[in-house]
């Protein structure tokens, strides 16, 4: 499964030649790691995952400027499919399990992008292992299944293809706290077991846990990015993403000053 | 009574070949979100390629060609055309069609002229008795042979790896992208069935009693129409229950038109598609369908 880091480098990105949603980001992940990214709604996280998989023509964006490489291979401009094949594969936000297949079904739709028939077996078997809900549920309709189930699946299906590099675009988006723990516990294994992981998520806290380094995502740039321990303690990151500190003393607040500030619960830091 | 048995017999046999139009018809909407208006002409291409062949190089083969042919056809029709129609709304590559069937249906039909042209069956004008009710033999291989192509395809789109691909694509396609499956190859392959379905169809529709494929076989086709609609334009399981209703509702209509003179003549010509005006009213999806009928 080696087969070297994911590299991004200036990488922009617009819609129907208009909207621009990146503006120059660079990250890595490096075979084996788990690299997070965070940041708020429409700052370009989702747009990251869909340049390197190649669904970019879904949505009308394109590339601008900027590569996407795996070890000395670029991913620019690739059919999905063949990215797929490169060993990079995405579990799409919001699960997207094909509802009216089976389970089963399911999983063989991730096996399609196996390198072979045997990998898939393998894979089938560590899939199973990892969710063994998966194999109860066998020949239910996806569609009948919890959310927490459906992300199983989600995620079950993308490494049926056997990845080695998995992106994940929010995996615990709208899970009950005790689902997105075993979820997040499900991640660490799969890169236990060698699968590096770019990991997109709202849930800072979570993300800082998992990831050994993190990135910041503020209107498609990379505002900030370092060792993931280290982002957990900055004030910045507290402030902005944990939901802890102060509201008072804060330096780019000027036009809030004087408003009345809701308090602000703080996120489930598992 | 053996008349009505004879009756409910041929239809069924007629709505098998329904099914097998309809259900190339739908595979496309669902791999494509195209509805395809040409169908009735990659039928007419198949059947041609059929007829002009069986006299030299026999029967089979020149069915075997008739089925390459309309699938070549479809193929060439998704890749030439609707590919580059670099267009969001899928209506509009319907009216592409069209114009695809108005230009297929002109060539074919200088070329067929006022000829009415046989396919060379062995089955001919042989009918068959069982009990007393008579069953003309092309009836009964047509509807062995589209209860086996139908059952076939049912199997491969349940249980292969194509099959698969296909309602994954069908279902949800950035995501089956996502997965590995190339939805051009998902596109091809739905054509090409399609365009093979046709083709067999073609030559249930000309044999006996019909005298043989003329101008006019791209209006029995037509029939076919009704059949995927109101059976729910993206469900296989529609298109088999259409074709069925259909074929049945053409023959009792056709066969007691006797009974139904207040309904003036020709009735059984209308009746398929006064059962689709029904049908929607009551289930505006169609019997099976899922989608809002908006997509279209």
């Amino acid at each position: 499964m080696a087969n070297g880091t994911l590299a991004v480098r200036n990488l922009s990105v617009t819609y129907g030649r208009a909207v621009r949603a990146l503006h120059g980001v660079s990250l890595d992940v490096p075979a084996g790691s788990v690299t997070a990214v965070l940041g708020a709604n429409g700052a370009g996280k989702s747009t990251l995952l869909r340049a390197i998989s190649g669904t970019l023509p879904f949505h009308r964006g394109a590339v601008d400027a900027g590569s996407v490489r795996l070890g000395d291979r670029s991913l620019i401009g690739l059919h999905p499919a063949t990215v797929v094949a490169a060993g990079v594969v995405q579990v799409p936000e919001g699960r997207r399990v094909f509802g009216r297949l089976s389970v089963e079904e399911n999983l063989r739709a991730g096996a399609l992008g196996a390198p072979s028939r045997s990998e898939a077996a393998k894979a089938h078997g560590r899939v199973l292992e990892l969710f063994p809900v998966l194999a109860e549920r066998a020949r239910q309709r996806a569609g009948l299944l919890s959310g927490g189930e459906q992300q199983m699946l989600a995620i079950g299906r993308a490494l049926m293809a056997c990845p080695s590099v998995l992106l994940l675009d929010e995996p615990t988006l709208g899970l009950a706290p005790l689902m997105a723990e075993r979820i997040a516990e499900t991640v660490r294994e799969i890169n236990l077991q060698g699968t590096a992981i770019l990991l997109i998520e709202q849930n800072a806290a979570l993300a800082l846990e998992l990831s050994s380094h993190a990135h910041v995502l503020e209107v498609g740039a990379v505002a900030l990015h370092g060792p993931s321990s280290e982002l957990a303690g900055s004030d910045e990151i507290r402030r902005r993403y944990l939901g802890v500190g102060e509201e008072t003393d804060t330096e780019d607040d000027g036009e809030d000053a004087g408003k009345f500030v809701p308090p602000t619960l703080g996120r489930w830091t598992g | 009574m053996s008349t009505f048995i004879e009756l409910v017999i041929n239809g069924v046999s007629a709505g098998a070949v329904y099914a097998l139009i309809a259900l190339g018809f739908v595979i496309i909407f669902k791999a494509t979100e195209v509805v395809n208006f040409a169908h009735a002409s990659l039928l007419l291409a198949g059947g041609f390629v059929t007829a002009v062949l069986h006299d030299d190089i026999g029967f089979l083969a020149a069915l075997a060609a008739g089925i390459a042919a309309a699938a070549v056809l479809g193929v060439l029709v998704q890749v030439l055309v609707l590919r580059h129609a670099r267009v969001e709304d899928q209506a509009v590559l319907a009216i592409v069609t069209i114009g695809i069937d108005i230009v297929l249906a002109t060539e074919l039909t200088r070329r067929i002229g006022t000829r009415v042209l046989s396919l060379g069956d062995p089955w001919q004008d042989k009918i068959v008795y069982v009990g007393g009710v008579g069953i003309a033999q092309t009836r009964i291989a047509a509807l062995v042979v589209a209860a086996a192509i139908i059952t076939a395809f049912l199997l491969a789109f349940r249980f292969t790896s194509w099959g698969v691909a296909m309602r994954a694509a069908a279902e949800d396609g950035e995501t089956a992208s996502l997965m590995g499956i190339r939805l051009s190859r998902v596109s091809l392959a739905a054509w090409a069935i399609a365009g093979g379905l046709a083709a067999v169809a073609a030559l249930f529709l000309t044999v006996f009693p019909t005298p043989g494929l003329d101008r006019g076989t791209s209006f029995a086709a037509m029939k076919a129409f009704p059949a995927a609609i109101l059976g729910g334009l993206d469900s296989t399981t529609g298109a088999l229950v259409g074709g069925l209703l259909i074929g049945l509702t053409e023959s009792l209509v056709t066969g007691y038109q006797g009974d139904l003179t207040f309904l003036g003549r020709g009735i059984g010509g209308v009746a398929p598609f006064l059962v689709m005006l029904i049908v929607l009213l009551v289930r505006p999806a169609g019997l099976f369908g899922t989608r809002e009928m908006s997509r279209v």
